[in-house]
Parts: C-alpha cells; structure tokens; sequence
C-alpha cells in the first residue's frame, strides 16, 4: 500500500513548478527518485517481469512530465501518477490478452435491447416460436431494467457483468457493503416480480 | 455451456449491450480524483455511470484502491515496506539516465554542423593566438628600445658659486624629453619644512609651483620637473618659505635652458 495522506510541501513545489516550466530537470528528478522505486513496484506486483516493469515505469514518467501542464491539480499528483500507472497497465493487459478474451464470450449469448448490436447471427436453424420468444424475453427484460433506480442498476451490473465481490463494487460506488447487498437483494425481487422466477437466480 | 435462453446469461447480454453506450473514458486525474472523493455530485455521478459500464475504468479505479487504501488483511501489509530497498542507489541513477534520455533528447549534431563548430573554434582559437602574439612582439620591441633616462641637474645658488660649477648650468633640453630632475642645494641653513618652490620662465611667468616642500636629509630639494615648463632661456627657480607678512626668499636658482633638436643617430 503506499502511504496515503497530505503531500509533503517539497513536492508540491516541484509540482508546481514543473507545470510553470521552471526547473524542469531537476525538478523532474526530484519526482522521479520519490516515486520510481513505487511505480516498479506497482508492476512488478502485477506479474510483469523486471525489464517490462522498468519500461512501463518509465512510460509512466514519461507520460506524467509530458501532460503535467495539463495536470489541474483536481486530484493530488500522487493518485495521479498512479492512475496513469494503472491506465498503462489496463492498456497493456487488454493488449497482452485481446484474442483470449475476445474469444470464448461472444458466442455465447445473442445481446438483447435496442441499442445492442448482435454478437452472434441468429441460428437459422431456430424454431420461429422460439426466436419469438426470445425476443420477447429481451424485451421485457429491458424494460424492466429501465425501471430499476440507476444506483441500483449500477450494482447490478458490476455484479452480473464485471462479476465483482460485494467489497469492490462498494469501493467503486463508494457506498457501504450493506447498500450493496440490499440493491441486489432489491434488484432481484424487482426482476422476479416482472418477469418471473427465472431472471431472479443469477449467480451471486 | 449456457444456452440463449439461460436468464442469466440473457441479464449479462443486456447489461453488455449497454456498455456499448459507454461514453468517453474520463482521464486518469479524473479517476483519480473521484477515488479521492474531490469530485462535486454531479461529476462524481457522471463518473460513477461510466464506471459501471466500464470494466477498464474500473479496474484502473480499483488498482487506486488496493494501493491507497486501508488493506483488509495481512496480505497487503508487506506493500507498505519501502520499495526503495529493492534499487540500489546505482540503479535507480542508471534508471533516471534512461529516464532522462526520454524527456530530453540531445540534439542530433549532423557531421556537416560538427565540421562548421570545428572550423569556427579552430579560426577563433588562431585569431586569439595572433593577438596574444601581437602584444607579445610589441613589449619586446618597446623593451629592447634604449631607455633614455631624464636629465638631472645640480643647481647651486646664483651668486654663491663653487669651484668647477657654473653658477646657472646650461640645461640641453631634447624636445621629447618629458620631465626633468632638478636638485636644489641651498646653502643657507634649513630648518621646519614649509618651504615653497616657484619655477619662473625666461618671461617672468611663474609656470609652476611647488609648495609645502620638505628638504631631505642631505639638505637639498629633489624636483620632478615637467619639460614642457622649461622654456628656452634662463629660468629662474625661488625657494621661498613663509614669513611675516608674506612669503620670504631663502635662496634662488637659475638654470639656463637650451632645446635643441634631438641628435642624428
């Protein structure tokens, strides 16, 4: 975990004025020791080996000292820079693993709702009665879920789409774990009422 | 394997389909920012629906979690070491050099540009040696130049002439000649100092003045006298000192002055 809390004043001079262009190498290096050995860290944590850590740490800074005039100290340089770590590592994962995941998921299921686009053509081998009703299970699927309050809905899809734990949609939402629970609990009751026993037994 | 009709496959598809609509992801200080609670409502809600339509963001979010915030259990405690442990001083110097090289690349110097600065420090490098050598050979010729020393001249008083010396020597004055050194020997007796020395042309202009003067220890008066207040003729020089009344004269000195153009070599 890395130390949360005020930054020091000597940072935030540097900061500054990096972003006013004043001192930029040594400013830049002052920075630079502070946090390299944290941003390595932070990919070597995430299961690249020591050279690609490196590199990515070192994209990190070169990303950071590169827009840091368009930094507007909205959050602190801090969570910053570790956002713009954890952005490369997104790009990079979701590079590194584009064929495994696009595989296995899309044939699966036909998407349902009226600004969704079909994964997969519908099976011409498929009953017409049975393609009628699925569509109308989509359908009335959607307009339940548009009734659902939009916190509600929020949980439902961290849950049911980005499958994470109770935990982590709290700290996403930044709301309690207990609020967690009851919106799915609430979710699931709503869903069951309006379309029957069935949309009510996702797996939790 | 699940089957289309599976509900919850069906609830999955849906909520995929929506994340279609996902608008632009917001940048990373804007994560940042809302994971540090900073945000006003309105932005954090903005936030917050992208977020649960985006996998990618979320998970960036959730990176600043597990590292900003509280760990649940022991596991994330060894996190908290300093990673500094981990890079030797020698490292992370290597990695800035690396670091540095990035951000501010050195200008590529073309061999031709490389020719010009080479050429260009070369003729400076000349230029300097010639003027160093210049001044060099101007102090040797000025030394080697015979020194002519300025003329000196031992004035007794008028009408109290010794034997062998005239009583107003004749001075040849070459016209370069910038300064003379005159020796007044009074032979009256001198006491506390105040004495003044007057130069007076062959004209009877006083030309210049000495005042407040001193004699040395052999009891005379050394002037430096400049040539150009020694007019052709017989001047005369006045010691005088101060006395009721006015300024008494103790002795007077004549010098008889004769330029004369300076001689062939």
């Amino acid at each position: 975990m890395v130390t949360r809390g005020e930054e020091d004043p000597g940072l935030r001079l540097a900061v500054e004025e990096l972003r006013a262009g004043a001192r930029v190498e040594s400013n830049s290096r002052r920075i630079f020791d502070l946090f390299y050995p944290w941003v390595r860290r932070f990919f070597v944590g995430r299961g690249y080996t020591a050279q690609d850590s490196e590199d990515l740490a070192q994209e990190t800074f070169d990303r950071v000292f590169r827009q840091i005039q368009s930094f507007r100290n909205e959050s602190s340089f801090k969570s910053w820079l570790f956002a713009v770590a954890a952005n490369l590592h997104r790009n990079e994962h979701r590079h590194r693993h584009r064929e495994k995941r696009d595989a296995p998921e899309v044939s699966i299921d036909a998407p349902a709702g009226e600004d969704a686009r079909p994964l997969d053509p519908p099976s011409s081998e498929a009953a017409p009665d049975r393609a009628a009703y699925e569509k109308e299970r989509r359908e009335a699927l959607a307009r339940a879920m548009r009734e659902l309050p939009p916190q509600m809905r929020q949980v439902l899809s961290l849950r049911v789409d980005q499958d994470l734990k109770y935990r982590e949609i709290a700290a996403v939402l930044q709301i309690s774990i207990e609020t967690v629970k009851a919106h799915l609990f609430q979710a699931r009751q709503r869903l069951r009422a309006e379309l029957g026993e069935d949309f009510g037994e996702w797996t939790d | 394997m699940p089957s289309s009709s599976d509900p919850t496959d069906r609830l999955r598809a849906h909520l995929r389909g929506e994340r279609d609509a996902t608008g632009r992801h917001p940048p990373p200080e804007r994560i940042a920012a809302y994971h540090e609670r900073r945000l006003s409502p309105g932005e954090a809600d903005e936030v917050r629906a992208h977020l649960a339509a985006c996998p990618d963001c979320t998970a960036e979010l959730l990176e600043l979690a597990a590292l900003f915030d509280e760990p649940d259990d022991q596991d994330d405690q060894e996190d908290q070491d300093d990673p500094g442990s981990e890079l030797s001083r020698a490292d992370l110097d290597a990695a800035w050099r690396r670091q540095r090289s990035r951000l501010f690349p050195r200008e590529k110097v073309t061999p031709l540009r490389r020719a010009w600065t080479a050429a260009a420090s070369l003729g400076l490098a000349a230029a300097l040696l010639a003027i160093v050598a210049l001044a060099q050979w101007r102090t040797i010729t000025r030394l080697s130049q015979p020194q002519a020393n300025p003329p000196l001249v031992n004035l007794e008083p008028a009408g109290a002439a010794r034997q062998g010396l005239p009583a107003a020597p004749e001075l040849r004055l070459a016209p370069e000649a910038r300064r003379v050194w005159v020796i007044l020997n009074p032979v009256a007796e001198l006491d506390a100092p105040g004495y003044d020395v007057e130069v007076i042309a062959p004209d009877g202009r006083t030309v210049l003045r000495f005042e407040n003067l001193r004699s040395s220890e052999a009891g005379n008066f050394r002037l430096e006298i400049p040539g150009s207040a020694l007019q052709d003729g017989d001047s005369r020089i006045l010691l005088t000192r101060k006395a009721t009344g006015g300024r008494q004269v103790v002795q007077e000195f004549k010098l008889s002055v004769r330029r004369a153009p300076p001689a062939a070599p």
